[in-house]
């Protein structure tokens, strides 16, 4: 059953509809497409892209079964302790032989949410935020401008304009 | 009947043959396209799966294993590229797509 391969029959698809079709809907979904206009020449490349179709499954089902239709059985079986316990032994065999492939395999991975959050992160003009960096970096000279100017009258008009407002 | 390798093989070019007639068809639905592509890797990965199988190699699911991740990562970072291209353009329409610096 399932080529004695059971751990990535699963993964497979729990990757495919878990991630890959979940990212598919929400594209489709986000966008508002036109598809008649996307569509316009689906008729006129129906025929050619059925015969390119239809000659290469031909060409390809001829080459492969003449070739390996006779090939009932594994030409070499996997060990029994390998068939047996198959995620073990992928593990075994990631962990151990290709880790630092797996370890590149991560990397990409990274790489892609970074990208992809960095190609659709959109800074919105309208919103109003705070810079904390340049609140806590403000200084005083900034805010308040301390100007040396003389004073506008002399001590003797002033005396007399004080005398002149306790009269009245 | 026992089920061949061969025919794991043809199961697999009938999937890849599928993904071709599809971007021949749909070739300005960018989003289709991306589908067709991932269907490809897919195609390739019963092939790697079924030769596994049959020559006794566990190395084979290994490579699965990395083909997933790529396609994983293309297809993020195709959705995304897309999304930039849809807010920009207004269009998904690969004949669009004519000017560079667009």
């Amino acid at each position: 059953m399932l080529l004695q391969a059971e751990f990535l029959s699963l993964a497979l698809i729990l990757v495919y509809v878990g991630a890959v079709m979940v990212l598919f809907l929400f594209v489709v979904m986000m966008l508002d497409l036109d598809l008649a206009h996307l569509r316009r020449d689906f008729k006129k490349y129906l025929p050619v892209a059925f015969l390119m179709g239809a000659v290469i499954v031909l060409e390809l089902a001829v080459v492969l079964i003449r070739s390996f239709i006779g090939t009932r059985a594994p030409v070499q079986a996997m060990s029994e302790e390998l068939a047996s316990n198959n995620t073990h032994a992928l593990g075994k065999l990631i962990f151990v032989d290709y880790v630092y492939a797996f370890e590149v395999a991560g990397v990409i991975l990274l790489v892609a949410i970074i990208a992809a959050v960095a190609l659709t992160l959109r800074r919105r003009k309208d919103s109003k935020t705070q810079n904390i960096a340049d609140q806590v970096a403000v200084k005083a000279s900034d805010r308040l401008r301390i100007v040396s100017m003389s004073s506008e009258m002399d001590a003797k008009q002033d005396a007399e304009q004080n005398r002149r407002g306790r009269k009245e | 009947m026992t089920i061949t390798l061969a025919h794991y093989l043809v199961l697999s070019a009938i999937l890849f043959a599928t993904s071709m007639v599809g971007i021949f068809l749909n070739r300005r639905n960018l989003i289709i396209l991306l589908m067709a592509i991932e269907l490809m890797l897919l195609s390739v990965n019963i092939n790697f799966i079924a030769f596994s199988h049959f020559l006794g190699d566990m190395a084979g699911q290994v490579f699965v294993f990395f083909i997933l991740t790529v396609a994983a990562a293309e297809a993020a970072i195709g959705l995304a590229i897309l999304i930039v291209l849809f807010r920009k353009l207004d269009t998904i329409n690969a004949e669009d797509l004519d000017r560079l610096k667009g």
